[in-house]
């Protein structure tokens, strides 16, 4: 390979769109610590720190709705 | 010949994120992604809003030009494998060309089963695989219409959906005996039927289609029993099927097969997504295809992890939802149409809030939920608990025992 990928940037806040999530819970299978389904079948925020960036980059990018929003330290949107 | 560490056929979400895995835990390797679509990866979840009109159609897609490049993943778009020599470790493309691999996911999903009808190719017939048949749906549904549903599934309800947003009218044309009877049990199908004629959708149980009537455009569905549907568009959802043609030994009966932790029976290939049919061992070992998006992402992100060396079961209790049609959640968890499956259906508020059990050989192996979103978790606990549940079934179906006590 010519490059490596590069890192992403620290996530320090996310938000999950309710209106969006239809509750396939993909985020769910890759980061359970951080994603869970509350009793409406709607994902929520369980712990931020529970996964790496790189983790929770991929939890977000697997939405099949792009419901979830990641946000860096300066407040600037990572994810989508 | 071109010869790469990785190999991957399909670019859609189960194939993507195999790929994503493998190079975020550190894998080098030269990765080509073969697909037959032009696109790069998008959300199929997501056509159904861009054919109503709610998102801009740019917005299925889920990863950008750059993304590919800086993983260091070559997509070959509208590219198939025409067959796979698994003890040489080559590809044949459909342009003649050939791929050495040391290693291959296989993740080419399933394709729209064919409706082989008279007029099957009609304009004003539509799937709702691709993006391509998100676009000419959007062109054509316009209120006022009169639209035949043909099927009873997933996609049917995408289309019902559809035409309760656009103020189409719709009738469902369904061959089974009740709703959606592949998945469920009379009183859910009876259930999802009745939700949806309050929206002003009908079902017409029994109704198999003979042939699409029309000129330039369809104009109605007739039936065995000679009735003709007149129509201004015809939606069919009648399931998909997985091409096997190319995959020689390593075809299962509906898909491909694959052991309890996703490998074919060739060392290093492994199926993933809407494609394997796998052991699985959250439901005792049934042998299934499990067609749904977040499947087929933990099923990328497992083979992923295999294509670092990291192997084992795979073992993540499969469960999709779908809240596609307003008033109804329906969730869906295991295995649903595993042939023998005893269906034991437990009344929470008639009408509109159902659990079903499907029970094999005694066991909790799948359940369906419908508007009881609040009772998943116990739901999924009870069938991984596994528990022998046989003589049980008047317990299960009654809504004042809880759930914990089959656990």
């Amino acid at each position: 390979m010519e490059t490596a990928p590069k890192k992403p940037a620290k996530i320090a806040k996310i938000v999950i769109d309710r209106d969006l999530c239809i509750g396939a819970a993909s985020c769910v299978v890759i980061a359970p610590g951080t994603f869970q389904m509350d009793e409406e079948n709607k994902a929520y925020l369980v712990d931020l720190s529970a996964h790496d960036a790189e983790t929770l980059l991929m939890a977000a990018e697997s939405c099949p709705t792009k419901a979830i929003f990641l946000y860096d330290e300066d407040g600037k949107q990572v994810y989508p | 010949m071109r010869k790469v560490e990785i190999l991957i056929i399909g670019g859609g979400v189960a194939g993507t994120t195999a790929a994503e895995t493998y190079r975020a835990g550190g894998g080098q390797g030269e990765t080509v992604i073969v697909s037959d679509e032009p696109h790069r990866l998008y959300s199929r979840v997501l056509l159904p809003n861009a054919v109503k009109g709610k998102i801009l159609p740019e917005r299925v897609f889920l990863r950008d030009e750059g993304f590919y490049k800086e993983k260091g993943i070559d997509l070959l778009a509208r590219r198939s494998v025409t067959s796979v020599d698994p003890r040489r470790r080559v590809a044949h493309l459909d342009d003649g060309s050939e791929i050495g691999f040391a290693k291959l996911v296989i993740a080419v999903g399933g394709k729209p089963r064919a409706w082989e009808v008279p007029g099957a190719d009609l304009p004003g017939i539509h799937r709702l695989q691709t993006v391509e048949d998100a676009r000419g749906a959007a062109e054509t549904f316009a209120s006022g219409q009169r639209l035949v549903i043909v099927g009873s599934g997933f996609i049917a309800l995408e289309f019902a959906a559809i035409a309760v947003e656009k103020g189409v009218k719709a009738v469902i044309l369904n061959r089974g005996p009740h709703f959606w009877a592949s998945a469920l049990g009379e009183p859910m199908g009876a259930a999802v039927e009745g939700l949806l004629k309050t929206l002003g959708v009908e079902t017409r149980h029994g109704a198999k289609a003979e042939a699409a009537l029309g000129g330039a455009r369809v104009e109605g569905v007739k039936l065995s029993t000679g009735d003709v549907v007149a129509c201004d568009a015809v939606g069919v959802g009648i399931g998909t099927v997985v091409p096997m043609e190319a995959f020689g030994d390593m075809k299962g009966e509906h898909g491909i097969r694959a052991d309890a932790s996703l490998e074919t029976l060739h060392e290093g290939i492994w199926a993933a997504g809407d494609c394997a049919e796998f052991e699985d061992g959250t439901v005792g070992g049934l042998r299934h295809i499990v067609g749904n998006w977040t499947n087929a992402v933990a099923q990328g992100r497992h083979v992923g992890q295999a294509l670092l060396g990291k192997r084992g079961p795979f073992a993540v209790l499969t469960s999709y939802s779908t809240a596609a049609v307003p008033g109804m959640n329906l969730i869906f968890m295991g295995a649903n149409r595993h042939p023998g499956l005893e269906r034991v259906t437990r009344v929470i508020e008639p009408g509109r809030k159902l659990l079903q059990f499907d029970l094999f050989e005694g066991q909790a192996v799948g359940a369906a939920l419908l508007n009881a979103p609040d009772q998943r978790a116990a739901v999924s606990a009870l069938i991984l608990a596994g528990k022998p549940l046989s003589g049980l079934e008047d317990k299960l179906s009654d809504p004042t025992v809880p759930l914990d006590a089959f656990r």
